[in-house]
């Protein structure tokens, strides 16, 4: 379980959070959602560990989430940060094996395999297999993108986080990418999402934490938010961007 | 003008063998300022203030003081605060060096930061310490994105070497006036000497290019 408990984060006088608390079972897919500057962004930072809050608390499955290994959180960011100078099955390995680990358990057997092994596992699972020695530059948006989340998957992270994943591509690849993002979650693994897209949230995920200008306004089961929101700045949200 | 040049034929040998000299002075101050200006470069990104403030000054005193100055300070001027005479090659060499560190970080700095910090938060997330993704992330990406400033900064010191001559430094233009004033001819010597500065920056420039390509992503 990911419990978030009076989180606070200070940019000098600028409150960008402000007492966020929430929790999200495993197994599950949260969506941030809220309007550009609510805080989902800084939020999302704060949980993979790019931000050190100002103060509360962040805890996966019962330890403090600063205290937890590098690969156990896994972030596909909005404009995917390649490595340019690295071929995509450099990119998707480099980490691992710096980390040193030279094996890793693969995800769908109990046999050992080789970093290399699985993430031309991964790449093959997103249909790129023969682009593994290609450079960023030369993928589409779409195909980077799957780049970014072998890069997150290969340690096999409990906690994956995305953030806008569909502001970079075509509005007509919304569907594809929450159905991607809904097929890497699992019965061990927790998915946030940070979008201003209703779509995504709706399509993607199961539970939604709706922030306006850096509180939690609403925390509610992603049919039901969008059935009926509980909060005044969410219905209007919702009204808003539907019409 | 013919026979000018007939008149120098002899000495040709002698003017173009001061090129070794300039690519001496070139190489040896390139050597030496590179390191030093990364380093400077690494004191500007620092957070540390005074460390910041040092590489500050330095870098403000050698780009707001004219090189033959400098030299002539460091060769004429220090042996009498130090009492250690230079010799001119010494001299030379000091001079470039330092003043050729203070050009050449910034180009690295500007290098450095011109990176996206996406690079670095992308690193951070997937655990790879500072050192790592200074040297593996970052250092890589900015060599390619400075390489064409850092061959200019190497045209410019091998250019700017010329001053030697004024103490005293056989190099190549020092060897085109010892034969100038030998002969009484001007021209045809110093033409000569600038044909051999033009030669050699052409190769460098040409190496550049080649090196770039290979640098490129492929």
């Amino acid at each position: 379980m990911l419990k978030v408990a009076a989180l606070q984060k200070q940019y000098g006088d600028i409150c960008a959070l402000n007492d966020i608390n929430f929790t999200v079972e495993k197994g599950q897919i949260a969506a941030l959602l809220g309007p550009s500057g609510s805080g989902k962004s800084t939020l999302l930072r704060c949980l993979c560990r790019l931000e050190t809050p100002t103060s509360g608390n962040i805890s996966f499955d019962k330890s403090e989430i600063s205290a937890l290994p590098a690969h156990a959180t896994g972030m596909v960011f909005q404009s995917y940060n390649l490595f340019p100078h690295m071929t995509c099955l450099e990119n998707i390995t480099f980490a691992a094996k710096r980390h040193g680990l030279q094996k890793l358990h693969s995800f769908d057997s109990d046999k050992k395999q080789t970093v290399n092994e699985i993430a031309m596992s991964l790449l093959a699972q997103f249909g790129l297999q023969n682009r593994s020695n290609a450079y960023p530059h030369q993928l589409s948006g779409g195909q980077r993108q799957r780049i970014a989340i072998c890069r997150a998957l290969i340690m096999n992270p409990p906690l994956l986080m995305f953030d806008e994943p569909t502001s970079a591509l075509d509005p007509e690849r919304v569907k594809d990418v929450t159905a991607l993002i809904r097929s890497l979650g699992g019965k061990d693994r927790i998915i946030i999402i940070s979008t201003h897209e209703l779509r995504v949230a709706q399509l993607a995920s199961d539970k939604v934490l709706f922030l306006d200008k850096g509180r939690l306004v609403e925390s509610a089961a992603t049919a039901s938010f969008f059935a009926n929101p509980q909060s005044e700045r969410g219905r209007q949200f919702l009204l808003n961007l539907m019409n | 003008m013919l026979d000018n040049f007939a008149t120098i034929l002899p000495s040709v040998p002698y003017i173009l063998s001061g090129a070794l000299v300039t690519i001496k002075f070139t190489v040896v101050a390139l050597m030496c300022g590179l390191p030093l200006g990364a380093g400077l470069a690494l004191a500007k990104i620092s957070e540390n203030k005074a460390v910041n403030r040092f590489a500050a000054v330095y870098t403000s005193i050698f780009r707001g003081t004219p090189l033959l100055v400098q030299l002539g300070l460091v060769f004429w001027g220090l042996p009498e605060v130090i009492g250690v005479r230079f010799t001119t090659f010494e001299a030379g060499v000091l001079t470039f060096s330092l003043n050729s560190a203070a050009y050449s970080s910034e180009i690295i700095r500007a290098g450095i930061e011109s990176i996206p910090t996406g690079q670095w938060e992308a690193a951070q997330v997937l655990g790879l310490s500072y050192r790592e993704t200074f040297l593996k992330i970052i250092l890589p990406q900015a060599i390619r994105n400075i390489l064409p400033a850092l061959v200019n900064e190497t045209v410019d010191l091998l250019k700017e070497s010329a001053l030697v001559s004024v103490i005293g430094e056989p190099d190549l233009l020092k060897r085109a006036k010892n034969v100038a004033s030998e002969n009484f001819l001007y021209f045809e010597p110093i033409l000569m000497a600038a044909a051999g500065y033009y030669i050699m920056v052409t190769i460098i420039s040409a190496l550049a290019k080649l090196l770039e390509r290979r640098l490129r992503y492929a």
